[in-house]
């Protein structure tokens, strides 16, 4: 990154969030201070962050760590305690959330926004009151149930198949079970949805399906 | 509303009273330290008192922690025999309840148990042994400093602070430094605040804190700071070097122009910005925070 296009992204953030700086750490944006959570325009709370945006964002996604101590770092209120690092969304959802909030500025006012107003309200209320996913395969379950539009685990599965494939092709039968090609039934949205979840997400998917299937027919 | 009323308004929003509930928290967590640290050392009998920012009535609700001071006798060879072996026989018998980080002359205590994993007690607890009969002078332990041992005086520390009469213009200096992130320890900057004020003391605040920062730029990376309990000895050098103050003096320029431009509000925000009071009003209701939002996950299953 050079000199200039720093010296941009500081002013872009200094002007929304003036006590956030931003660093250059090797290839990564480093973006840590004090972060303002606002609800409807108000400020509510604050959390020492430290967010670490890849050479490659907003195509990868940054990584958050809370560093005020406010939060527990445990599954309840998704955190990896072995490497600190939050777990804001499932990351099948972040090709939806780099299309919606595209920058750094976006990034900090949404996303991270929205998992800090939720640790503030578990705090407040000392309970989940705005809803989590659920944890591991059953929450990333939850987002292709979302995205497929259907509780069919047998088109969920054969829907993840064909993300997770290199190439798929029109003339194959459709992952819904309609037994029509892909090309005369969903394969507009099998292509859309390929655009937004990267293969190796999907086959991370897969086999977490087939690990959990085999498990319990053990 | 002048600028002493709003910064007023400020200090009144990041106080922590006596009965505040993060203050009696904290306290009830400070007894339970003494209490594991008077039954690991029973026949050393340490003295164990507060200091840091409560005792030098420095506490800002943004970001505080609570100094627990353990200082043994001189003489003392019951439980520990070296500087080393007082503060890491410290540490292991805290280590029993909490998860400790080793800091320079420190221990920081954090949750241990699952459902409190890594949250901040903020609480530092400071062992040290006294360097005589009169209990005054300490030695501490410095890991990795220069030296091994450094000399210092709570009381003189404490007084040099709370007599001030600066205490509000260093809660809002505080403040400042939390907000920007800035990585100078909060012992430097209250004795920098007192040396460079200390001909501003009748003035109103907004004018002190422009002073501050007026006097960082321009001191041009040439300013130094004394310990009062120790002149030629404490270890300042984190704040002493060029770059640390140019960085302060970048931040200054920046803060004064801000406060020209945008009036106080863009330093200091709202007084009323992350009260209780907002939250309650924000997290009230649910149904408008739980819409459209993006939902937290977690990458593994719950531990069973």
């Amino acid at each position: 990154m050079t000199a200039e296009e720093l010296k941009k992204i500081k002013e872009s953030l200094a002007k929304r969030y003036p006590d956030l700086n931003v660093v250059a750490k090797g290839s990564y944006l480093v973006v840590l201070g004090s972060f303002p959570v606002s609800v409807e325009g108000k400020i509510v709370d604050r959390y020492i962050i430290r967010v670490e945006f890849p050479p490659d964002f907003p195509k990868s996604f940054p990584q958050l760590y809370e560093e005020s101590g406010k939060i527990p770092k445990n599954t309840d209120r998704h955190f990896d305690r072995k490497t600190g690092k939050a777990c804001m969304f499932v990351h099948e959802q972040w090709g939806w959330l780099r299309e919606k909030y595209p920058t750094i500025v976006d990034f900090l006012s949404r996303t991270v926004n929205d998992f800090l107003v939720w640790q503030s309200s578990f705090n407040y209320h000392g309970k989940d009151v705005l809803g989590a996913r659920r944890h591991g395969l059953e929450g990333r379950i939850d987002f292709y149930k979302e995205i497929f539009k259907t509780d069919d685990m047998q088109t969920i599965i054969k829907g993840i198949d064909y993300l997770a494939r290199e190439k798929i092709k029109g003339h194959w039968l459709c992952y819904c079970g309609s037994n029509k090609k892909m090309r005369d039934c969903h394969f507009k949205d099998i292509l859309y949805l390929r655009d937004r979840i990267p293969p190796k997400l999907a086959r991370e998917a897969s086999q977490q399906i087939n690990e959990f299937t085999a498990k319990k027919f053990q | 509303m002048t600028n002493t009323e709003y910064l007023q308004g400020i200090l009144k929003a990041q106080s922590l009273s006596e009965n505040s509930p993060e203050l009696k928290a904290l306290q009830g967590k400070r007894d339970e330290v003494e209490e594991l640290l008077r039954s690991s050392f029973e026949e050393s009998n340490p003295k164990i008192v507060y200091g840091g920012s409560y005792a030098k009535h420095t506490l800002i609700r943004e970001h505080y922690d609570l100094d627990v001071i353990c200082y043994f006798a001189h003489n003392d060879t019951a439980a520990v025999e070296t500087l080393k072996d007082i503060y890491e026989d410290v540490a292991k018998a805290l280590e029993e309840k909490y998860l400790v980080d080793y800091k320079t002359s420190a221990l920081r205590l954090k949750g241990k148990l699952e459902t409190n994993y890594e949250v901040d007690f903020h609480i530092d607890v400071v062992p040290g042994r006294f360097t005589d009969d009169k209990k005054q002078d300490v030695f501490i332990y410095q890991q990795g400093g220069e030296k091994e041992r450094l000399k210092t005086n709570l009381a003189k520390h404490i007084s040099h602070i709370r007599d001030s009469e600066l205490t509000d213009t260093i809660k809002l200096l505080k403040l400042w430094k939390v907000r920007r992130g800035l990585g100078l320890k909060t012992f430097v900057l209250e004795l920098m605040v007192v040396k460079l004020l200390s001909e501003h003391k009748n003035k109103p605040i907004d004018a002190q804190l422009t002073a501050f920062w007026q006097a960082l730029v321009d001191c041009h990376g040439n300013m130094v700071v004394e310990d009062p309990a120790n002149p030629s000895g404490n270890d300042l050098s984190q704040f002493n070097t060029t770059s640390m103050q140019l960085m302060l003096e970048s931040h200054a320029t920046n803060t004064l122009n801000l406060v020209k431009n945008s009036g106080w509000e863009s330093i200091f925000g709202k007084p009323d910005d992350a009260s209780n009071d907002a939250k309650s009003k924000a997290f009230s209701n649910v149904a408008v925070l739980g819409a459209n939002r993006t939902k937290p996950w977690a990458n593994h299953a719950k531990p069973q």
